[in-house]
């Protein structure tokens, strides 16, 4: 099990993160403050899970910058942005670059629990998508070439006969096959498989029955 | 031969003698007073008279007749007597009047006595008549005993005598050329008349020599004397009559022409477009033109001898034009009004610019005062429009530059303001534990405190903030700054009814600095001093501005009002920021303006004057010296 969510409070004015901090403590939550954007990369630790509640004008690197650094790494933790002034170009900048909320200060607390709260829930869901992913990539792994070829006809939709036709061999055969990959993906249903490949992006859809209308 | 030319001779002479008298009649009948008139007529008329009788004695044809004849000669004998006295009298003057009266008296007996004897005063008893030759005609004479009362006649003509020699030295004694020369041809002919008729009158009596009396030449000679006197007389009063007459069209022509004069001058007047009016000591107006009767909605004629207060409802106008209509008289200076309201009588209220002069009369007093004005409302609103839009404008530069400020305002308090709301929030949270954890609430306490006053020094921070703004440096002069300043504010200092006045300093040195900052701090100084008075009365308002050159060295300014000053205690609180007495004022004003003149490494500071009323002074240094240091 992942470790408890923690909130990364940066904030510039040391006095404004500390209290922050409390705010977040008082309800129950773990939080870690730094005085800058580069404090915060150079402590970072992907295995921490949690959320950021991000000031955005800060001296050198600003809160949206910080934003589009971390979009280019796989696991972004979700941002709660704080701004001492509500300038809206600010705002949908930040909520287009996925931002779980974008807070005036000063800041009730209610609100930017909820909205800690949420982020945190989205971290959480994101890391459980993530979880899941890694585990349907370990188990296509362990599929032969053959049996991703049958995996790949069978999330085309195609019957057990067609894939026997397609791959010049007996049903009984492709059969074999489709079981061991069941077995393998730990799976019981093939809705359930189509659903984690296509969770994992494995999933060419399109592309497998055109190659059979046009073969077949 | 039968006598021709003595009876023409005579009866010319006697003609010429009633023709004057005729005139003379007329003359004095035109005017009975000229008593002159009447003792001529009447001593021409005599002569006329004595010169016939005495023809017709010559031509006598019994002694009887000749003494009848000579009976009545002596009627106009006595009229003339007494006319030539009267004549002397009148005309020239006499010293002894009585020397006259007794020659009249006597010569009035001799004629009583010449009616009781017979035939005559002249004769006893004429005893016949004898022929004698006058040139070279033949002409009759009486011959008889002389009366012995003849002296009576004869005592009178002597008195006549003197009293003519004395009338004539009268006239010579007069100071005028033509007294003088009327004494000696008046004078100087009775005289030799009345000495010539005596001797020929006495020699003829005596029997001495045989010829007529031969009256009518010396008679006609005092005529024509006496009435070419009098007609140059009557030259002279025809002349004069005729000046008279001249002078009288002259005053006609004269009185025709003041009058067109007059008239172009009302016409003048009334078509110039300013108002053009006199008033007196009282304030009542002796002259007014059309554009004031317009004005006033009254015609011109009624409106002399009324006042502004009896035509104008704005007391306070009223009151403004009779100061300084007065000051004008007293001072008897000139007056230059260059603003100044007056409301007609259809309510509208104009502006005007006015020249008040004083009419000086000849002993140097002014009881009058000529004024003149231009209506110059148009002017004015398109000026009130300009001051409008540019009090908008600067109203909008301030709200821009409050909006400025308010960005970093916003940022600077929000932090503070931030982490007390959260710290606070947290703190609650906490001591809704079962435990709360004192130390962290006692923590969180101190930070709300400290962030607390971290806030106030945001606050008091603002004008350092101010000096973030980027500052141009340039080379300027003092009194340029302040007549920019002027001419930017003058507008909003007449609107405000103050005067200024201004006493600049003549050479200066070269400053440097943000010219448009220290504009923006002597307006500030400017506006705050107008405003400090305008709770007083319009009179009282005044504002002075003064550069001056001083050790330092470098230039002071000092913008002076007249209004209730400081208190000794807020001398130097004014300068903090939010201190203010304006109940609109943000009092950031004096702050700024305090941190801009520190800027420029200068002093801004305030004082109150001796004799009411505050100073703000503003120093800034020369920038060659501090160089040099």
């Amino acid at each position: 099990m992942s470790a408890a969510a923690t909130v990364f409070v940066i904030d510039d004015d040391p006095s404004v993160r500390t209290a922050l901090v409390r705010v977040l403590r008082s309800a129950g939550l773990q939080a870690v403050a730094y005085g800058s954007a580069q404090e915060y990369i150079e402590a970072y630790d992907p295995a921490r899970r949690g959320c950021l509640v991000l000031d955005v004008a800060m001296p050198d690197i600003g809160g949206l910058d910080l934003q589009s650094m971390l979009r280019r790494k796989s696991a972004a933790p979700p941002i709660v942005f704080l701004s001492g002034h509500a300038e809206l170009s600010d705002g949908i900048q930040a909520m287009k670059g996925g931002a779980v909320e974008f807070l005036t200060k000063p800041v009730e607390d209610a609100a930017l629990l909820v909205a800690v709260q949420a982020a945190i829930e989205k971290d959480k869901a994101d890391e459980a998508a993530r979880e899941e992913m890694e585990q349907t990539r370990r188990r296509l792994a362990t599929l032969t070439p053959r049996e991703l070829e049958v995996l790949r006809h069978v999330l085309s939709g195609m019957l057990n006969k067609q894939i026997a036709a397609k791959l010049g061999t007996v049903e009984k055969t492709i059969k074999v096959h489709r079981s061991r990959v069941m077995e393998k993906m730990q799976v019981s249903s093939l809705a359930e498989l189509v659903r984690m490949a296509t969770r994992a992006g494995i999933v060419a859809a399109p592309a497998l029955p055109a190659r059979g209308v046009s073969t077949g | 031969m039968e006598p021709v030319l003595v009876p023409v001779v005579w009866s010319l002479i006697a003609g010429a003698c009633f023709t004057l008298g005729t005139v003379y009649l007329i003359a004095w009948l035109n005017d009975v007073g000229e008593r002159e008139h009447l003792a001529f007529l009447v001593l021409a008329m005599s002569m006329g008279a004595l010169t016939l009788f005495e023809l017709a004695i010559m031509r006598a044809a019994t002694p009887q007749q000749a003494g009848q004849l000579i009976r009545w000669a002596h009627v106009p004998t006595a009229t003339a007597v007494l006319s030539i006295v009267a004549f002397l009298h009148f005309y020239i003057g006499s010293r002894w009047p009585w020397v006259g009266v007794a020659a009249c008296v006597l010569r009035l007996a001799a004629l009583a006595l010449n009616f009781y004897f017979e035939p005559n005063l002249s004769y006893v008893a004429l005893t016949g008549l004898e022929r004698i030759t006058l040139f070279g005609e033949t002409a009759v004479v009486p011959v008889g005993e002389p009366n012995p009362w003849m002296r009576v006649a004869g005592l009178s003509t002597v008195l006549l005598l003197v009293f003519a020699v004395d009338s004539t030295l009268t006239g010579l004694r007069k100071n005028t050329p033509v007294e003088r020369r009327r004494g000696l041809l008046i004078g100087g002919s009775v005289v030799l008349l009345v000495l010539l008729s005596a001797l020929t009158s006495a020699l003829v009596h005596a029997g001495i020599i045989r010829s007529v009396y031969l009256f009518a030449g010396p008679a006609f000679v005092l005529v024509l004397a006496m009435s070419i006197e009098l007609g140059a007389d009557t030259v002279r009063s025809l002349h004069v009559s005729a000046l008279l007459k001249q002078s009288e069209t002259d005053l006609k022509t004269a009185n025709e022409q003041i009058e067109r004069e007059r008239a172009f001058l009302r016409q003048v007047i009334d078509t110039m477009p300013g108002l053009l009016f006199a008033k007196d000591r009282r304030g009542a107006f002796t002259l007014a033109n059309r554009a004031v009767a317009d004005l006033y909605g009254c015609p011109v004629d009624q409106l002399l001898g009324r006042t502004d207060a009896d035509l104008n409802v704005r007391a306070e106008e009223v009151s403004h034009f009779r100061a300084d209509d007065l000051a004008v008289m007293d001072s008897r200076e000139q007056r230059f009004i260059p603003e100044e309201q007056v409301t007609g009588a259809d309510g509208r209220t104009r502006w005007l610019m006015t020249m008040k002069v004083p009419i000086v009369d000849s002993t140097g007093a002014a009881d009058q005062v000529l004024g003149s004005s231009v209506d110059i409302t148009a002017r004015k609103m398109a000026e009130l429009e300009v001051e409008q839009q540019r009090n908008e404008l600067a109203h909008l530069s301030r709200v821009t530059m409050l909006s400025e400020l308010s960005g970093s305002l916003t940022h600077e308090l929000n932090q503070p303001l931030t982490a007390i709301l959260s710290n606070a929030q947290a703190a609650l949270r906490f001591l809704a534990a079962d435990e709360p954890n004192l130390d962290e609430l006692r923590e969180i306490l101190s930070d709300i405190v400290s962030d607390d006053r971290r806030a106030g020094e945001v606050i008091r921070g603002l004008r350092l903030m101010l000096k973030r703004g980027e500052t141009r440096q340039e080379a300027f002069d003092a009194n340029e700054l302040v007549r920019d300043v002027l001419k930017l504010v003058r507008g909003d200092v007449l609107n405000a009814g103050v005067a200024l006045s201004v006493d600049l300093a003549p050479t200066l040195p070269m400053l440097s600095g943000d010219r448009v900052q220290l504009q923006q701090v002597l307006l500030n100084l400017i506006v705050n001093g107008c405003e400090s008075m305008s709770q007083m009365a319009r009179r009282r308002r005044r504002l002075h501005v003064t550069t001056l050159l001083t050790e330092g060295p470098g230039v002071r300014v000092g913008v002076s009002d007249e209004g209730t000053g400081i208190p000794a205690g807020d001398l130097e609180r004014v300068f903090e920021p939010f201190f203010t007495t304006k109940p609109q004022g943000l009092g950031l004003g004096l702050a700024v303006c305090r941190r801009i003149i520190a800027a420029h490494g200068g002093r801004l500071w305030a004082d109150n004057n001796p004799v009411g009323g505050a100073t703000f002074f503003f120093f800034l240094p020369d920038p060659r010296e501090r160089k040099v240091s």
